[in-house]
């Protein structure tokens, strides 16, 4: 029964999104970490990051779709102090981390306006995302592969180029849990780009 | 305008792809790769209890390594010997010197050292040196190229003289210190590092001060 409902609502998300527009986005995304992230991980902004952002258009004001991102984080920290739970193992030296993050997320839009010469929107992205945590201190690296529940509340805006092309820029609050370790990866996502519409 | 599904689908992951290309930085120095490790191995050893203070240290450093491994090392054991002797003395330990009254010391220190080739072969080129197959139905491999990093540890053990079982030969180690990196540079730099991986040891391990 459940097979044959999924089987039902993808046959109308197809048969709705075929009469619809969609349009693709792809943006370069600035990460700035957050919180516990930023206080116990990675301080440092992101200036490598990407995103691509798909949507259907089910009304003139509503859009569905999903979106993927890459964003990788990276901070060297000098004379670092790492030690075990217990406290009785410490490692001292430089530290490098890493961090890469792969964001997949179905999301909704709304949007404000169509039509202007400025078309704002706010939207919500919920998903899933796989991260590589690596932090290299001498010739050991520590590494953690988390699988985490993602949710990213957006606001942004479109400005229309020509028909089919709009530079948009968006702001989006990215919140990937994590199960093993006492901080999730917080962090705010200014992303720019282009959104280019199929009809 | 019209546009493709999968021709606009293509456009932008090629896009996406070529802007991944860049990569975060790394360890730039050999220093960077200098590191010190620290073990409370006996969780349950006081080491409150200040009146255990005397220490015993074999005027040997063990070389763990192969006798004939290159490069030989280029500090004296001499030099280390005094660098952990200074560091415990600092702390407020009291160095035995007589070897006939080791045994009735609070601790023995072992002082190792290590040093190891890591040999690495790469293929030249990476995946993109692969020549396939060549003319006449065999192959061409891509050339390799091997190198080399080396890597040195210095370790400083302590062990409970009063837990030493000669019968059943156990040592009852009670805390230990590592400090590792590459074993590249000059001669100056690699002992200058050593010195102070000793030193770092035992700043980051307080409860052994007896003061």
């Amino acid at each position: 029964m459940k097979k044959l409902a999924l089987i039902a609502g993808l046959a109308f998300f197809s048969l709705s999104a075929m009469a619809q527009d969609y349009s693709w986005r792809l943006t370069y995304d600035v990460s700035i970490p957050t919180g516990t992230f930023s206080e116990k991980y990675i301080s440092q902004a992101s200036w490598r990051g990407i995103g691509i952002d798909n949507r259907w258009a089910m009304s003139e004001k509503f859009s569905v779709g999903f979106n993927v991102a890459w964003h990788t984080f990276y901070e060297q920290k000098n004379n670092q102090y790492a030690s075990s739970t217990d406290g009785s193992i410490v490692v001292f030296g430089n530290q490098f981390r890493y961090l890469n993050i792969y964001t997949f997320q179905a999301n909704a839009h709304y949007y404000l306006s169509e039509s202007g010469k400025i078309n704002p929107w706010v939207g919500l992205s919920v998903g899933t995302s796989y991260s590589e945590q690596r932090a290299e201190i001498g010739l050991i690296a520590l590494t953690y592969k988390p699988w985490s529940f993602a949710v990213t509340p957006q606001i942004g805006i479109d400005i229309p180029i020509n028909m089919s092309t709009d530079l948009m820029i968006g702001v989006r609050y990215n919140i990937h849990t994590n199960g093993k370790v006492d901080y999730d990866y917080q962090y705010v996502g200014i992303n720019a780009g282009f959104k280019v519409s199929v009809f | 305008m019209k546009h493709s599904f999968f021709k606009t689908s293509l456009y932008i992951f090629v896009l996406s792809f070529s802007m991944a290309a860049c990569y975060p930085g790394g360890p730039e120095y050999i220093e960077d790769y200098d590191a010190v490790y620290t073990q409370q191995i006996d969780l349950n050893f006081d080491w409150d209890d200040k009146t255990k203070n005397v220490y015993f240290m074999p005027d040997t450093v063990m070389d763990l390594s192969d006798p004939d491994s290159d490069p030989s090392p280029i500090t004296s054991p001499a030099h280390i010997l005094g660098q952990v002797a200074l560091q415990m003395n600092s702390y407020g330990f009291t160095r035995e010197t007589d070897t006939a009254k080791a045994l009735n010391s609070d601790f023995i220190v072992l002082v190792s050292r290590a040093r190891s080739n890591n040999y690495v072969t790469t293929w030249w080129g990476g995946w993109g040196g692969w020549y396939g197959w060549g003319w006449g139905g065999c192959c061409y491999y891509p050339p390799t190229t091997v190198s080399n990093y080396r890597t040195g540890s210095l370790l400083v053990e302590i062990i409970n003289t009063a837990e030493l079982d000669s019968t059943n030969k156990v040592i009852p180690f009670l805390w230990q210190g590592a400090g590792e990196g590459l074993f590249e540079g000059t001669n100056s730099s690699i002992q200058n590092r050593g010195d102070k991986a000793i030193s770092q040891m035992f700043l980051q391990s307080p409860y052994l001060n007896r003061n």
